[in-house]
């Protein structure tokens, strides 16, 4: 279930950083990890299978261009049906997170 | 990034290979990652180290995401054989819509011969190949005798028991 969790997560972590346009792999996880504040470490072996998991479902496209430092690398870029996945998940991502908080946030029992 | 040269497109004329991919793209992330610790001041060694580290067994990684692209390209080659038998199928029929005198001959053709085919076989399946309607028919036999004259050694008739 953890697992689960993680996975999907991080898929669409994944989703948003393309939204702004084609990334590779490196660029993607510094993206994610900046933006959480570096709260977040994303593992190059959580990160590569699930960006491998996302394009076999088709919500990414990869091709091979040359990267800023001179180097050929591949980029993943958003597909159509990815970006429906990404708005449909970050909802039930952002709806899920609120719940969780309120849970933890909690300053009284439930009534029984 | 920049646009691809267009000679790279060619690199993919005998079709992509997803563990060759894998190994790239892998280095391409290492090898950036070493760069950006050594500007940082890691001796070489010591950035290769870090660089790996997230990796974890980085052979296994690469495996999951062999087996994943690889997965991947196989729908992608049976999605493209459909969409090509499709495709051929419908220019078939568009063709033989507009030539109505050739589609007719090719069917009378086609028809006549599927026609003859079949006579032909049904007389030698009853009379050659299905066994005779009798029990153990594959034990029946014909049997005759010949008669021979006995100074010339000429055949003179036979007949049948």
């Amino acid at each position: 279930m953890e697992k689960e969790l993680l996975h999907g997560t991080l898929e669409v972590l994944i989703l948003k950083t393309l939204s702004w346009g084609p990334m590779h792999g490196f660029g993607i996880g510094r993206w994610i990890e900046q933006l959480s504040g570096n709260e977040l470490r994303i593992e190059e072996g959580s990160l590569y299978p699930a960006l491998y998991r996302i394009e076999k479902k088709g919500w990414v496209d990869a091709s091979w261009g040359v990267s800023d430092n001179q180097r050929r690398a591949k980029y993943y870029r958003l597909t159509t049906e990815g970006r429906r996945q990404l708005h449909k998940n970050a909802d039930t991502w952002s709806t899920f997170a609120h719940a969780v908080a309120r849970v933890l946030g909690a300053k009284q029992q439930p009534a029984s | 990034m920049s646009t691809t040269p267009l000679w790279r497109r060619y690199l993919r004329f005998w079709g992509s290979d997803p563990g060759a991919d894998v190994d790239d793209e892998f280095a391409f992330h290492v090898e950036t990652r070493v760069d950006e610790l050594v500007a940082q001041g890691f001796s070489a060694k010591a950035a290769r180290e870090e660089a790996l580290r997230g990796f974890g067994d980085i052979q296994q990684v690469k495996a999951i995401c062999r087996t994943l692209a690889e997965e991947r390209e196989r729908t992608m080659q049976r999605t493209q054989w459909w969409a090509d038998w499709r495709h051929d199928l419908r220019f078939a029929v568009r063709q033989l819509i507009v030539s109505p005198l050739l589609t007719a001959v090719l069917m009378v053709t086609i028809a006549v011969g599927i026609g003859a085919t079949v006579a032909i076989f049904s007389v030698l399946n009853a009379v050659l190949l299905r066994p005779l309607p009798w029990a153990d028919s594959d034990r029946l036999v014909f049997v005759y005798e010949t008669w021979r004259e006995v100074s010339t050694g000429e055949r003179v008739g036979g007949s049948l028991p």
